[in-house]
């Protein structure tokens, strides 16, 4: 066993990158899982990942670097959830957890993003929300862009039919 | 809107309500220290991998030992966050002592009204750019709001600043004005039916315009945003309207009302919730006492002098009320909090109700004194005063009080040769030689004067500005400390190799943009 080392300007820099990128990090993970929770557990995992290795990114890169780390994260999170999901479901149907409820469901927001595919959902949050272009999100993602425009067009035609349904 | 745009606006409302936990950075501190547990069946294979190795040669393995020595493992420092307060981090004078009347954030500015104090109505908005509140323009306009307290009448959304005002031309008559945000200029003036505009929200291309109903009851316009044009109007029962906002699927309009046996005594608030679409009522919410209402998160509160009361934005009804928190009849929402300050010839501190926690933080001052209404910007409070001193507030953290003017910072140890770890404390909140209040979001950074003879400070800060690590000379940067949210702040360094005798230091305090110096330096000395 052993321990994360991180030198003094380290961890300036980790600091420096922690009240520039952690909250807005953390949101646009819950974006992606739905769980302000999980989201922080996840974001945190990405600092202390990033923590020995900051001082080979650029001042202007770290947050893009941290952004791809959180995505990154999030897809092996991912792989894990469904795995426990389907012992869970085998086990007792009624323990799977329900991923948006930790957020506020009368929100038709979470509910359009609880209803997304998680790919499609990773779509519409980076589209959307992190305001990236298309080929940056298909970098992110490792597809390609027009997997990306396929997913955000089928996520805004449900937004459509969400907003019907609203009214 | 879009579909896109739409999209836009509901991630970015909906993931605001997120908001990290305080001890976020010490669980990452935490997690540095923690020892990186390898699953046994990835040790198994890294064992393997050993072995592999070993059996490659023993040359491999002593090579691998005889490697740069690891760095330390990292110390914490940094302290627990602590409690905050509200807290004034800056004054700017804006206008002539009883010319203020309001006060909006929006368009990424602050933005407030100065009356010309003249018959004709005619007044300045004034732009402020957060957070250091420099003007950034001065635009007169034909109306300013004219509330003498709760401010209101002022509102920017969707690229525009909106003002609900009164002409007299002689005849008093409702108007409306548009500030286009990218231009500065005054791109509309309407004038519409009715003498007094109370107040004014824009919301998805409808102005929705409350006017007070001097004549008449009050009544609210929806105005095109493009043409001026009265698209719809509705009257709401009740003595004189107050204020308006627009949130969630709703309009939300606030009426005084009055009682006693001949009604003349204005003495409670109705709320009526507003359908955009049918434009009709569809709930009213009766407050016992004069109310000032405000929209913010996307949530709806009422101050009520004593209570604050929220309201179900779906239903139009009350839904909780904070009692006995003294708001006055200032409140602002924003920010995850809700920002007030308690009544004339009372206490009048300013307040925030954390919007997570419920719980009502108050500042240790009387802020509030002279206050008229409140806005809130992104990680402050904006307050406009009858003094004409525009007052930012921000969260700081709740420390013992250190009296501006005194300057604590200490080093230790005071002696040591090159190479020697010293390290500088010192306590937030700290002020400058002039007395000015410094935030603790900025940095403390360390200078070591090597050869002292001949070099001012003062030529350090050209202008207020940071000097730049790259100085020539004799002067060294040789540590910062960031402001953590803790009343300690420290940074430790290597003394420098120089010659022995005694070196003075000097602390600057900078947040990227301004600095200035902490005052009387420290000395540090390398004997023989």
């Amino acid at each position: 066993m052993g321990k994360q080392s991180v030198d003094s300007a380290g961890s300036d820099r980790l600091r420096v990158a922690f009240e520039r990128h952690y909250e807005s990090l953390v949101r646009l993970c819950t974006g992606l899982c739905l769980r302000p929770d999980l989201a922080e557990d996840i974001v945190q995992e990405a600092f202390v990942r990033a923590a020995s290795r900051l001082h080979d990114v650029s001042e202007e890169a770290v947050g893009a670097y941290l952004r791809a780390s959180v995505v990154n994260l999030w897809k092996n999170r991912l792989r894990r959830l469904t795995l426990e999901r389907r012992q869970l479901t085998r086990s007792d149907p009624e323990m799977v957890h329900n991923p948006a409820s930790l957020v506020d469901e009368r929100d038709w927001i979470w509910r359009l993003l609880a209803s997304l595919p998680e790919r499609q959902r990773a779509c519409v949050v980076l589209r959307f929300y992190e305001d990236l272009p298309e080929r940056e999100v298909a970098k992110i993602l490792g597809c390609s862009i027009g997997t990306v425009k396929s997913h955000t067009s089928r996520a805004l035609r449900r937004l459509e039919r969400e907003v019907r349904h609203e009214a | 809107m879009r579909r896109e745009d739409r999209l836009r606006a509901g991630l970015a409302a909906g993931l605001a309500k997120v908001h990290p936990s305080d001890d976020a950075w010490l669980s990452i501190h935490e997690r540095l220290d923690r020892p990186i547990v390898v699953p046994v069946r990835r040790r198994i294979a890294i064992a393997a991998f050993a072995l592999l190795v070993s059996a490659a040669g023993f040359l491999g393995i002593w090579a691998a030992f005889d490697g740069p020595s690891m760095p330390k493992p990292y110390t914490a420092t940094e302290p627990r966050s602590v409690t905050t307060i509200p807290a004034v981090t800056g004054t700017f004078a804006l206008g002539e002592r009883g010319h203020m009347s309001s006060i909006a954030y929006g368009e990424g500015s602050v933005w407030v009204s100065v009356s010309d104090d003249a018959p004709s109505g005619t007044g300045t908005i004034v732009r402020m750019q957060p957070p250091h509140g420099d003007v950034l323009a001065r635009i007169p306009v034909p109306v300013v709001p004219h509330w003498e307290t709760g401010g209101g009448g002022l509102s920017v959304a969707d690229g525009a600043a909106w003002i609900a005002g009164t002409t007299f031309d002689p005849d008093p008559s409702a108007t409306v004005v548009r500030i286009d945000a990218a231009t500065n200029d005054v791109s509309q003036v309407a004038t519409v039916e009715g003498e007094v505009a109370a107040d004014v929200v824009e919301r998805a291309g409808v102005v929705w315009l409350l006017v007070r109903g001097d004549e008449t009851t009050p009544m609210v316009h929806g105005i095109d945003a493009m043409t001026g044009t009265i698209e719809s109007t509705i009257h709401l029962e009740g003595s004189y309207g107050r204020s308006i906002v627009a949130v969630g699927d709703s309009v939300f309009a606030s009426v005084m009302t009055s009682s006693g046996e001949h009604g003349d005594a204005v003495d409670g608030t109705a709320v009526f919730q507003i359908d955009p679409e049918s434009i009709a009522v569809t709930h009213r919410e009766e407050l016992p006492s004069i109310a000032a209402v405000a929209a913010g998160d996307g949530g709806l509160w009422a101050a009520t002098g004593q209570d604050l009361v929220r309201f179900d934005v779906t239903s139009g009804a009350a839904a909780a009320t904070y009692e006995g928190v003294n708001t006055g009849v200032s409140v602002a929402a924003g920010d995850g909090g809700v920002w007030f300050f308690g009544p004339a010839g009372e206490p009048r501190g300013l307040a925030r109700l954390d919007g997570n926690t419920g719980e009502v933080q108050a500042s240790s001052g009387d802020e509030g004194g002279d206050g008229i209404a409140v806005a809130i910007g992104p990680d402050s409070a904006w307050l406009v005063g009858y003094e004409g001193v525009v007052t930012r507030l921000q969260m700081v953290p709740d420390c013992p009080p250190v009296k501006p003017g005194v300057y604590d910072p200490s080093i230790s140890p005071t002696s040591g040769s090159p190479g020697t770890a010293a390290t500088i404390r010192g306590r937030v909140p700290m002020y400058a030689e002039d007395g000015a209040y410094l935030p603790p979001s900025g940095i403390v950074q360390v200078w070591w004067n090597v050869g002292s003879a001949g070099t001012s400070w003062t030529d350090l800060l050209p202008g207020g500005v940071a000097p730049s690590p790259a100085l020539p000379g004799d002067v060294v940067l040789v540590a910062e400390a960031r402001m953590p949210d803790a009343c300690r702040y420290q940074a430790t360094f290597a003394v420098p190799d120089a010659g022995v005798g005694t070196y003075p230091l000097t602390l600057v305090w900078t947040d990227g943009e301004g600095a200035t110096s902490l005052g009387r330096g420290l000395e540090f000395r390398i004997p023989g």
